[in-house]
């Protein structure tokens, strides 16, 4: 009522002036910073459709103005500015670019809206939050940026990626990687985006949310958007960096010294000791100081109807272990075009990403791993021999020299990936937009590997230490999609918006590949390169695979708000997928939000002027996980190993049967309730969110027994599982300092998820538990140190509850019945086993900084997780007293010798507490002064440090240990096994250069 | 304008409209179950991995495990921090295993992988069973059900016995162990003259007369266990129908062991395993010591675990050929050269006297860890022997009937009444012969002659001797006489419970 009142008095204010004469208004218009013109800078009449653009030289011109008219200047990544006319003539404006603007809008897949009028669990990144300095893969950038989206990483090693879970997405049978989307392209390996080509990271967390893509939406989106060209004259950005990469922690082993101090003080107990006289830290000898240099160049611009931009990023990766190593080359271009009165745009974009990798062997316990071995290794045996020739003995078995290993194996990746999108925008009638999105993805990757024929001379006799292996691997993955919108934006009456979508989506994936092999090579020169070089070659080593998978999906959108108080937004997806069995191909996706926008009520904003925003957001949806392998409905027979023909003994290959058919296969379902909180006061300068969800995960796939009895496999893949969970998350911007020479911006993030297993089975097949998370190592084989187990959480580790030692040296454990037992008396019994531990952290917490004084720069990235456990397996290996003398042990091993032997079952002396804090990233910049340098915009030098610190008094090398769950056999998942398979955590230096001409 | 309108509609709908909702997925690099077979080649082949699911009965399949380190021959001791994986070698040594242990699922786990494709190559062949050759098959696959339904009775008493497949049970019950017993003796009977007629010398595994007749007489001489009635005199009479097919003794008793065994005319029925092509037979790998690898120029390292009990070991009388296949003592290189094991710092020279079951590092010296225990070399590891061996594993080997024809006669007829026979084995073996062998001598016998070839569990049960204690062992309850049911076949069928007694 009031307003109206306004509105009328506006009105009559105005009436008078339209008597006024008409008039021919010009100007120019340049960029604030620097004063370059800006061209296709839109000039518009408020209130109308009347306008102009500018020129190339930033100029416009507009007849017939009044005086009373509004000029409004509007143009993507400036603050719009409004200028009332009056009685100028020329009106010149500097744009002020606002880097804030462009976090004003978040995506929501098939759409944006501004971040105030959200409705579900959405977040973004934008590119000046991100961690810099050495990213080895983009997604690093959001590392503790994001509540509820952990980003870790075990170990240092180049070549492996980080793991990403929202919310704690996990399947059994399923996957629990987010779906990712590049610039509106689904499935692209985001691996092959440089860093410095992104301008943001979009998150969507609730079901409701990623109902819109239906069955591939449980596990969560993030959406990537890279940087497009702008009109005007060409921008060329240049960055580069060198980094040094150093390990951060060492195992805590022995010496040479103190090895032989300890066997010389028990001479009584060791005296059989053979001292083969070298003096080796064996860590020192396969770890290095690796080098990173990172070149990127960037070239884009335009014009008012089509911008360009090219980039091409060269990353050579040197890892700490020798001879892991990687090299990445990627390019892209991305070209836009306006065209038929700016109704139609097109997008086109293209990548493609090189990489060749080279690879050390280090997961588990073999004779070429090299971690193992060089753990494992006495510190008194020296490398080579008198002679130059590597030294090697046989102490006990799979003993051998990790030089030599890193030496002789030859174990490399060749990988190509390339991406193509077009997109048609077509604006049909004003309000209503046809999207068309077609794109191309193809990855390919070569492998080689070889192991050459070693022989080598132990104690007196020469013996063949490996006979040779060699493989050669191709794989081809290609996804082609078409995807179509319709969207419908329309305001009524100044307070209905209401936006309407209605999409369809194609999805077709192809892959295939082949593998040959060979042992006992007559030349190790010749190599896996001429795989003919193989003497040993038996049916079975040829191998090849091929297979597809289509993925349909319908979807519909309603958003509504009123006034922007008031919000409905409704969605579904009908998804269909070739992966789901016959009886299930297609399944509904509904989803429901609501939210209500306080700031904006009367009593809201007349009372309380300081609240800029206060909304309450609730939401229902159901989403569903279908990242599982294809044809696991199917009933499916194929050549299985290899056999005889018993009446002649020659070799056949068996045809057999892999698992069974479940024509009622199906997705995971993922049902989610959510309920937040969006608000900023003091003029945005404190904002923030606070989320609390539930879900529900139903009929979670996973692989049973069947009564081998009466059925050709031993398996079926059924849904089954379910799971509950919960979590908090809360998300605190704060803009704490904002002078004109000083800021101080920060962002703290907490979340907490609770993961419960509800039901392992699907009542057809039982299932009480699952025994995850098996160790191995020498004398310990088939020990599972984690159960999955109804009513517990996720990540449960299970075994014997570990109650002291015996006066005879014996372990003691303590059983479900509370009686003391020797462990080895209730070893094998399932009986006296209980949870002893969880892997999954109580909470997450990750607190970013930003600050700028005049020209410098300044930001540190703190992360915490706490309350999670680790099994140190590690430590029970190689801090095992039994191995002294025959290997190299922890101070562990020193402690309990004499005391207690080695422990080979799940034990919980070995459970430790695995809560750190670190200081992810620090990076400290300088901007030279603009226009210092003739023709440089920008200059920048920085140097950066990532993994700064680690506070915890976890007792192995990090205790940053899968929590993104491992699976070692189907419909398996386990977490925080550290088990002297951890490529060391590494610390890096970076110096780098940003020059923008 | 307005057809650049038309023309996107028309391009949106093309490509909707097109494979709009087909969700196609062609199968390629497999075959659907429901066109499989698709031909009669392949019907027959249907049957190969019932024939072949013996591969892994030595190592993975669990059967050797279960039926040697539970008794009083094999013993696999824990090695400072080798060799103890979670105590499952102990608890069979010990008789303490449960429902979760590892051989136990092993075994049944083999037995009821090879059931289901046996019904089903039985029903697919049956429709072309007046093809001769599939005759042949047919009549094969039912005495290869029939072996491993004995298997099943032999080491879980009563079991699920689905005898087709397309009409089975989904959750089938188990059947009692002597209707099974009845049941399968008369498949054998049923098929015996359909199945061909060895031909000793030339080498072949598959399933013949002799196969059969070495079946039945295996489930004779323990029907008392299985059913609660002897059966000697149709033990005796299955032996004779063995030895009429041709068998012979080899003049030396390792000369079926050797590597190039497959066309013994000792051996019955074997895996006919290959270090390539047919992989699985890994005695050399668990038994021998790391070092021994010097002594036959072996490409790989082996593991040094298994040895035999010292009891075990007093039982050959020094001129016992059948020695030669223990290696013990002072260990030598190929070229002649005395090993020395120098992490222990001494010659190797492997003692028959383990200390302990459990040896561990703080109590035993390395010398006893590395280098005490027999190891057992009587299948013969050739020069550059790889992780697997090539030598033919006999599962029925003629010795062994004659042995059962001993022991039946023995048991109809009082001391002394397998004599010819028993001497016939110790001629052999240049062993001292004595004469009037009770069975004690006979069981005895058997473990001179049979060792770790897989009978022994089942002989000390026939024996009544498996219950008793030996070293590390002390006697157990009669309730050991068979596995209980793995815990992984009931989850996924409750109609196994109940549970064997005492488990």
């Amino acid at each position: 009522m009031k307003n109206f009142k306004f509105f009328l008095f506006n009105v009559m204010l105005l009436l008078p002036l339209v008597m006024f004469a008409q008039q021919t208004v010009k100007g120019k218009v340049t960029e604030a910073a620097g004063g370059t013109p800006l061209p296709g800078v839109g000039v518009i009449i408020k209130g109308t459709t009347v306008g102009a653009a500018t020129d190339f030289d930033g100029n416009y011109i507009l007849e017939n103005v009044k005086p009373s008219d509004v000029l409004v200047f509007s143009y993507v990544g400036f603050n719009t500015q409004s200028i009332t006319v009056g009685t100028n003539n020329i009106i010149n404006v500097a744009m002020v670019e606002n880097t804030e603007s462009l976090d004003e809008v978040v995506i929501i897949g098939y759409g944006t809206v501004e971040k105030k009028d959200k409705t579900g669990a959405a977040v973004k990144v934008s590119a000046k939050d991100l961690n810099q300095g050495t990213l080895v893969d983009p997604i690093q950038a959001i590392q503790g940026k994001a509540a509820g989206v952990s980003v870790t990483k075990q170990g240092g090693d180049p070549n492996s990626g980080f793991n990403v879970r929202i919310r704690g997405a996990a399947g059994f049978a399923a996957g629990g990687d987010p779906l990712y989307v590049v610039n509106g392209v689904r499935g692209v390996d985001i691996t092959t985006i440089a860093p410095e080509d992104i301008i943001s990271f979009d998150v969507l967390k609730d079901a409701a949310s990623t109902a819109i893509y239906g069955a591939d939406g449980a596990n969560g989106v993030i959406f990537v958007t890279t940087k497009s060209g702008k009109a005007g004259a060409a921008k060329i950005e240049y960055n580069t960096y060198l980094a040094m990469d150093d390990v951060y922690k060492k195992l805590g082993l022995q010496s040479a010294k103190s090895y032989r101090n300890y066997i010389a003080a028990n001479q009584d107990k060791y005296g059989d000791f053979s001292d083969a006289g070298g003096s080796v830290d064996w860590q020192d000898e396969v770890y290095r100081s690796g080098i990173t240099i990172n070149n990127n160049l960037a070239i884009s611009g335009g014009s008012e109807t089509n911008t360009y931009r090219a980039s091409i990023t060269n990353t050579d990766f040197e890892g700490v272990i020798v001879g892991s190593n990687k090299n990445r080359t990627t390019g892209r271009l991305d070209l836009t075009q306006k065209s038929f009165d700016d109704k139609l745009k097109i997008t086109m974009g293209m990548s493609a990403s090189i990489e060749t990798n080279d690879y050390i062997n280090y997961e588990g316990n073999g004779n070429t791993d090299v971690l193992f071995q060089s753990f494992q290794r006495l510190p008194t045996d020296p490398i080579y021999n008198s002679d130059g020739s590597y030294f090697e003995t046989s102490r006990v078995f799979n003993y051998y020299n990790p030089v030599a290993i890193l030496d002789q194996i030859q174990n490399e990746r060749d990988a190509k990936k390339y991406t193509g999108n077009l997109g048609f925008d077509y604006t049909i009638i004003e309000g209503l937009v046809g999207n068309l999105n077609l794109s191309y993805l193809r990855n390919d990757s070569e492998s080689t590997y070889f192991e050459p024929k070693y022989s080598n001379t132990i104690g007196t006799q020469n013996t063949l230490i490996r006979t040779g292996y060699g493989k050669r691997a191709y794989d081809n993955w290609a996804q082609a999609m078409l995807e179509g919108t319709l969207t419908y934006k329309k305001t009524f009456n100044d307070v209905h918006n209401l936006t309407t979508l209605a999409g369809y989506s194609y999805i077709k994936q192809d892959w295939d590949g082949f593998l040959a092999q060979g042992r006992e090579p007559i030349s190790n020169s010749l190599g896996a390169d001429k795989l003919q070089n193989f003497e040993d070659v038996q049916l079975g080593d040829i191998e090849s695979y091929k297979g597809e998978r289509t993925d349909i999906g319908v979807f519909g959108r309603v958003m509504y708000d009123y006034d922007s108080k008031y919000y409905l937004a409704g969605m579904i997806r009908r998804d269909g997928s070739s992966v789901f069995g016959d009886n299930n191909q297609w399944g509904w996706f509904p989803s429901v939000q609501l939210a209500w926008n306080m700031a904006n009520e009367n009593f809201i904003e007349d009372n309380v002027n300081f609240i800029n925003l206060l909304k309450l957001r609730a939401s229902w949806g159901i989403s569903g996980n279908s990242n599982i392998d294809s044809y696991l409905s199917y009933l499916r027979v194929g050549p299985s190993g290899t056999s005889i023909d018993p009446d002649t003994g020659n070799p056949i290959v068996n045809l057999d049967y892999y698992n069974n058919g479940n024509p009622d296969l199906k997705w995971d379902e993922n049902e989610e309730i959510n309920l937040g909180l969006d608000f900023g006061i003091f003029n945005n300068r404190i904002s923030g969110s606070v989320e609390y969800y539930s879900k529900k995960i139903t009929e979670m796939l996973s692989v049973y027994d069947v009564p081998t009895e009466t059925n050709y496999a031993g398996t079926i893949f059924y849904n089954g599982g379910e799971m509950k969970n919960s979590g908090f998350e809360a998300t605190l911007v704060g803009k704490v300092f904002n002078t004109d020479n000083f800021k101080w911006n920060s962002t703290f993030t907490f979340s907490t998820n609770k993961m419960e297993v509800v039901s392992l089975d699907g009542g057809k097949y039982a299932l009480d538990y699952r025994d995850v998370g098996y160790i191995s190592a020498p004398g310990i084989v088939g020990v599972a140190t984690q159960r999955m187990l109804p009513n517990h959480d996720l990540g449960t580790f299970y075994g014997f509850d570990y109650a002291g030692v015996s006066e005879d040296g014996k372990w003691l454990v303590k059983g479900n019945d509370n009686e003391i037992h020797y462990l080895d008396d209730v070893s094998q019994s399932d009986e006296h086993k209980k949870p002893i531990g969880n892997a999954l952290p109580d909470f997450e917490m990750g607190w970013s900084n930003n600050f700028t004084y005049k020209n410098w720069d300044l930001s540190a990235s703190f992360r915490a997780v706490v309350g999670h456990d680790i099994y140190n397996a590690t430590k029970q290996v190689f801090g095992n007293p039994d191995y002294i003398t025959q290997r190299n042990v922890l101070d562990e091993a020193l402690a309990l010798d004499g005391y207690v032997g080695g422990a080979y079952q799940s034990l919980s002396y070995y459970i430790e507490d695995g809560s750190f804090l670190k200081l992810d990233n620090i990076n400290f910049g300088y901007t030279l002064p603009k226009n210092i340098i003739k023709g440089i915009t920008n200059l920048r030098v920085y140097t950066s440090i990532n993994n700064v610190f680690t506070l915890t008094n976890y007792d192995g090398i990090d205790p940053e240990v899968n929590f993104s769950g491992g699976k070692q056999n189907e419909g398996e998942i386990y977490f925080g096994i550290d088990q002297y398979n951890i490529y060391p955590k590494t610390r890096t230096i970076t110096f780098g250069i940003n020059v923008e001409l | 304008m307005k057809y650049i309108y038309k023309i996107a509609i028309v391009l949106i709908a093309s490509f909707t409209l097109y494979n709009c909702t087909d969700l196609e997925s062609d199968v390629s690099d497999f075959i659907p179950g429901d066109s499989y077979p698709e031909n009669s080649e392949q019907a027959i082949r249907v049957a190969n991995p019932v024939f072949t699911k013996t591969q892994s009965m030595l190592d993975g399949g669990g059967w050797w495990f279960l039926q040697e380190v539970t008794s009083d021959e094999a013993v696999a001791p824990t090695r400072g921090a080798d060799w103890d994986d979670g105590g499952k070698w102990r608890v069979l040594h010990q008789h303490t295993w449960g429902n979760t242990t590892e051989a136990v699922n092993q075994l049944w786990g083999l037995i009821y992988d090879a059931v289901p494709r046996a019904n089903r190559a039985i029903e697919l062949l049956e429709v072309n069973a007046e093809n001769p050759e599939v005759a042949k098959v047919l009549a094969q696959t039912i005495v290869a059900r029939a072996y491993y339904y004995y298997l099943a009775i032999d080491n879980y008493g009563d079991v699920p016995f689905p005898r087709t497949f397309t009409n089975a049970e989904e959750f089938p019950h188990r059947t009692p162990r002597a209707e099974v017993f009845q049941t399968i003796v008369q498949d054998i009977l049923d098929n015996i003259d359909k199945l061909p007629t060895p031909n000793p010398g030339v080498a072949s595994s598959s399933i013949n007369k002799g196969t059969a007749y070495a079946l039945l007489a295996k489930l004779y001489i323990n029907a008392e266990v299985y059913t609660g009635t002897p059966m000697w005199s149709e033990t005796i009479d299955a032996c004779n129908n063995v030895i009429s097919l041709g068998y012979s003794l080899e003049g030396n008793p390792l000369t079926p062991f050797l590597t190039d065994n497959g066309a013994s005319k000792e051996n019955i029925y074997t895996i006919a395993y290959d270090e390539n092509k047919f992989t699985g037979f890994n005695f050399h790998m668990r038994t021998l010591h790391y070092l021994s690898q010097q002594t036959f120029k072996m490409s790989v390292q082996p593991w040094n675990g298994f040895a035999i009990l010292e009891s075990t070991y007093n039982l050959f009388g020094s001129s016992d050929l059948r020695a030669k296949g223990l290696l013990v003592g002072q260990q030598y290189a190929k070229d002649g050269s005395e090993i020395v094991d120098n992490v222990a710092g001494v010659n190797l020279i492997l003692t028959p006297n383990v200390p302990a079951l459990l040896m561990d590092a703080n109590t035993y010296s390395l010398n006893q860890i590395r280098n005490s225990g027999v190891r057992v070399a009587k299948w013969e590891i050739k020069e550059g022997a790889k992780g697997n061996l090539s030598n033919d594993f006999a599962l029925f080997r003629l010795a062994d009937i004659l042995l059962m024809k001993a022991e039946a006669q023995v048991r109809l007829n009082g001391n002394g009444a397998g004599d010819a026979l028993v001497n016939e084995i110790k001629l052999r073996a240049k062993a001292p012969t004595t004469g009037n062998y009770s069975l004690q001598d006979i069981l005895n016998e058997r473990g001179r002659e049979l060792l770790w070839e897989g009978t022994r569990r089942q002989d000390l049960i026939r024996f009544g001797k498996f219950n008793e204690s030996w070293w590390e062992k002390n006697t157990s309850a009669n309730t050991r006489n068979i596995f209980p049911v793995p815990q992984f076949a009931i989850n996924a069928n409750e109609n196994l419970l109940p549970q064997n007694p005492g488990y």
